[in-house]
Parts: structure tokens; sequence; C-alpha cells
């Protein structure tokens, strides 16, 4: 259990750098963007295109995180209302069963970098669009990851009797 | 048969408490594999989020919103506007409302409001002698209201779940809400002057102190409501503008927060929001399209017209209906139910953009109404009061509000006023 938590750590601190790294990128350019559009009448031709990608990168940065603290949104009336070890079980079995469908979505999402999109195509500057991409692969994995870790700790949790910290 | 058994293990599921965006995710996997499509086509749908403009403006609104809400802003924002204000009849009441629907605006209306500006300003009104009750019903109502106004995060999701331009969505929003707002007004200057609340002479020196304190945050909603009405900036563009400006000011000029502490815990904090929003969209996205191709929303409408004709009869229904779904979770609402309704509503000769506006308001009513409404468990929790006594205080301000959405339903010139002919993008 204790290499896992280790695991969890390191892989949320690389997480964490770079989903700041592109929040940073995103922020710059789609405020530079409004800077040169008002003062110079012009503007990146690139610019806004490469801030949109980023969004997606953002979203499953933060979307890895908010599976680590348990922030998706979901139907909680029943999981509110059971013990804590019964909740603990339910929290491991729905964990489970996103991180199957996370899978799935990992597997459609790797055919659909390599047969969905043109691999001669270009993003913006001389970036190709497959690599750009490549975050809806990663970005499941990072998911699922973090959801088969989430199961193993809400099973111990139930095992143990008592309920894992920040399942309010 | 087979579906309906599928069907019902995924409600059980979901109900278990298996995040949405994996029940959305497992309908659209479920869909392409029985139409024979590669589920790779289920991300080249989810991949079309990259051509929404408006998306962009999702993280960034949010990220501002929670630096606000960290920051001193809302304090010294408050102060300023009761200096101007306070010498009206029930002028806390009103600066309360207003300030409050500005804040929710900023902050993603999720009920944020209650927590950060109830402390300040429910004690506030209780020293001036207004009613408990009153005091507890109006702050409950603040945690929603402003969710018309730019730049709420409601607003931006529903835009591009329906294709509606953003643009011309804020501005159909901008009657509704005031209207809101001055009604609320009406009601709060009434019960102030019932109760004998004290009057504060209005001193020019204590508005020019107030306004020295906040005077790098106070056009911020100026900036950004009136650029955008204005039509002087568009909705993305007020989005950078503002996370760039509130970042500098709240971090390098009032220092509010701490660059290298507070900002990557507000970000982490604020990302984490957008991201469970955006996998959900984009898990719905596959299944929204899967929809279209089947026209699901046309064999409803065709059965839902075999029963209901007339178009005001169908609106009052679907208010009904979006009441209730939104007491299950608002984002998840916005999500899943309106592409199936906005064709259905089409049918009916509904204009998207005014059925935008009726969705919203049935949002910001959602929030408060008894028993799951989000903003009642809040205020029970922030205030220390049962439940029961939210619901009691909560009930004129819920029939005002109601009767609001029946007049933005019957009248939809109150949400098109400003907005160009044209619905759609």
């Amino acid at each position: 259990m204790n290499a896992l938590r280790a695991f969890d750590r390191a892989l949320t601190t690389v997480v964490n750098a770079f989903l700041m790294l592109s929040f940073a990128i995103m922020l710059g350019l789609a405020a530079l963007q409004v800077f040169l559009r008002f003062f110079f009448h012009s503007g990146l031709l690139w610019g806004d295109v490469a801030a949109r990608n980023l969004v997606i990168w953002v979203g499953f940065f933060g979307a890895y995180l908010a599976t680590r603290e348990n922030k998706h949104f979901r139907v909680d009336v029943l999981t509110r209302l059971v013990a804590p070890r019964i909740r603990s079980w339910l929290f491991a079995g729905t964990d489970l069963f996103a991180a199957v469908i996370s899978y799935f979505l990992f597997q459609a999402s790797l055919n659909f970098v390599r047969l969905g999109i043109d691999p001669d195509s270009v993003a913006f500057l001389q970036v190709p669009q497959t690599v750009i991409a490549m975050i809806v692969p990663i970005g499941f994995a990072l998911i699922l990851i973090q959801f088969l870790i989430r199961t193993a700790e809400n099973v111990v949790a139930a095992i143990r009797r008592a309920p894992n910290e920040g399942d309010a | 048969m087979e579906m309906i058994i599928v069907g019902i293990l995924l409600l059980l599921i979901g109900l278990a408490g298996a995040p949405m965006f994996s029940i959305i995710g497992a309908i659209g996997l479920l869909a392409f594999n029985a139409a024979g499509t590669d589920t790779s086509a289920l991300i080249i749908e989810l991949y079309r989020l990259v051509d929404f403009p408006a998306l962009i403006a999702i993280p960034l609104f949010t990220f501002a919103g929670y630096l606000l809400a960290e920051s001193q802003a809302p304090r010294r924002l408050i102060r300023l506007a009761q200096t101007m204000f306070g010498w009206m009849p029930g002028g806390l009441a009103v600066v309360a409302l207003f300030t409050t629907a500005i804040f929710t605006a900023f902050s993603g209306a999720s009920g944020v409001t209650i927590i950060a500006l109830g402390g300040l300003i429910y004690p506030a009104l209780l020293k001036e002698n207004y009613p408990e009750r009153f005091s507890l019903g109006l702050m409950t109502t603040s945690g929603s209201l402003g969710l018309l106004f730019p730049p709420s995060l409601p607003i931006i999701l529903y835009s591009i779940v329906s294709k509606v331009n953003i643009d011309q969505l804020f501005l159909a929003g901008l009657v509704p809400g005031i209207l809101l707002l001055v009604i609320l007004s009406i009601y709060s200057v009434r019960t102030a002057v019932k109760s004998r609340v004290p009057r504060h002479p209005f001193v020019w020196k204590n508005v020019l102190v107030a306004l020295r304190e906040a005077g790098w945050e106070a056009p911020l909603p100026v900036i950004v409501i009136g650029g955008i009405y204005g039509g002087i900036i568009t909705a993305t563009e007020a989005a950078a503008v503002t996370a760039f400006y509130v970042l500098v000011v709240e971090v390098f000029i009032r220092r509010d927060l701490k660059f290298f502490s507070d900002m990557p815990r507000v970000l982490r904090e604020s990302m984490i929001l957008v991201g469970a929003i955006l996998v959900m969209l984009g898990a719905a996205m596959g299944v929204t399209s899967y929809l279209i191709d089947e026209q699901i929303p046309m064999k409803l409408f065709a059965i839902i017209s075999q029963y209901v004709s007339s178009k005001l009869v169908f609106l009052v229904i679907l208010n009904l209906f979006i009441l209730v779904m939104n007491m299950v979770e608002i984002f998840s609402a916005i999500i899943i139910v309106v592409p199936i309704i906005v064709p259905v509503a089409m049918g009916y000769g509904v204009d998207p953009i005014h059925l935008g506006v009726i969705f919203l308001l049935n949002l910001e009513i959602g929030y408060m109404t008894p028993p799951l409404g989000l903003n009642l468990f809040l205020s029970s929790l922030r205030f220390e009061k049962q439940l029961t006594s939210v619901y009691r205080a909560v009930l004129p301000f819920f029939l005002l509000l109601l009767a609001v959405l029946l007049l933005i339903t019957y009248f939809p010139a109150l949400s098109l006023l400003l907005t160009k002919p044209a619905g759609l993008q």
C-alpha cells in the first residue's frame, strides 16, 4: 500500500506541474491575443487554436485531480445515507466501474489518434495534430490509473472499517 | 428487452454513486457498439469541443472567480456599495442583493456565495434590525441569484451544449436578471420600512475612502458586463481579460494572495471543477450526436405533441420537469437534458435563446427549491439553522422568483428584447 501511495504522490506531482504549465500558456496566449487585437488590430494566427487545444489539456489534468479528490459529479443520495463501511464498498464498486469505462475510452481514444486523424495534418505552427490529440488517451489513462488507486484505497478502508479520508 | 435491462443496471450504478461521466461514457460506448460504429467516433465527437470558441471561457472565468472568492475583494466591494446606497430605505438589503448577484455570476454559481459572503452580510442585516427570517431567506436566495448575468458558468455551459451564441445568450439574460433584482429589491424595501430599519446618512468622505480601497476591483463588473453588453469585447475575450486582471490585482497589487503558496492551490481547486465539467461534457458529446442521428428528439416531439398542442402548456410542463431535474445536480442537468429538449422546444416554435433564459432561471430556482435544493443545505449549515426554518424563510423569495419565471415564460419579448432575431450560430 505504501508503494502505491508513493507512486500516487509522484504521479500527482507530475500532473500538477503539467497543469500549471498548460494553464499558464493558455492564459498567456488568450490575454496576448486580446492585447494584440486591441492595440495593434492584429493577432497570432495560431493563437486561438493553440489556446483552445490547451483547454482540453487543462481539462484532462483537472479531471485526473478531480478523480483523486473524489470531486467528479455524482448522485450522492444513497452514499450519504449508508454506514461508512458500506459507503467504502459502494465507492470501491463504482470507482472500479468508472475504471473499466475509462479503460474503454482510453482504447477508443488510442484508435482515434491512430485512425481518426490524418497523420500529416498540422494543428498549429509545426506541431502535428496527432501530438496535440495524444492528451485524450493520456488523459483517460491517467484517470484510469487514479480510479484503480481509489478502488484499492476504498477496499482497504472497507476492510479496516474506517471511512476513507476525503469521502465526505 | 436487453436494452431495458442495461438501462436499469446503469441507473442503479448511477444511484450507487458512480461518477456521471462514467455513466454517460458507458451509454455512449454501448450506443456506438450497437450501431456498429467504431468507438473512436465517440472520441471524434469529444474532440469537437476544440471547435467551440466559448470553451476557453470556462477555465478562465472559473479561475478568476476562485481567485476573487479567496481574496478580500468581496469585503471591499460590499463596503463600497454600502457607503453609496446605505441611505436608501432597505439600503443594506438592496446592496446585498446586487453584490451577491455579481459575486455569484463571477464565482460560477455553485452556492459558494452563501459560504463566502454569508458571514459578512447576514450579521450586518440582523444588526440593522432586519427580521431574522427575511435575512435568512435573502441569504439563501443569494446563492444562485445572478446566474443570468455574465460570466456565470451555467450560461456558458448552456451556450456550448445548445449551440446558441454565447454573447446573444448573455444579452438575453440581462432584462430578466434585472427584473428579478428589482422585484426582490422592492420586497426588501417594503420589509425594511415595515420593520423600521434605520437609515444611514450619505457621507461623501466614506464613499471616497471605500472607493479608494476597492478601486482596483470595482471597475471589473463594469468592464466585463458592460463590455459584453456594449459589444466592445466578446465573452471569450472578457474571460481572458478578467483572469489576467484579477491575477495581477489580487496577487501583485493588492497581495491578498501569495503567488507561490495560494496561487497553485486556487488554480488546482478551480481546475478540478473545470476538469469534472469538461470530462462529463466530452463524454456527452458522443451521446448527443447519437441521439441526433437517431432523431430521438424528433420522435420525442412526435409523441409529446400528440398530448400537448399548446406551446404555453408545453413550457409550463417543461418548467416543472426542469425543476425536478435540477434537484439532482445542475451541471449534469444542463449537459444531459439540454440537447434533447432544445429540438423538442423548437418543434413548438420556442426560440432557443428564450428557452435558455427559462432553463437558467429554472436552475436558479432549483437551487432553492425544498426539499433538496443545494442552497437550502448550505444556508442551514452556514447559519446553523434547522432545515425546516430555512424552508419557511425562503418561501416568499421562492414565490417571487416563481412569479418572475412565469412572466419570462409567458412574455418571450423580455428575453429577446436585446438579441438579434436569428438565434442559432
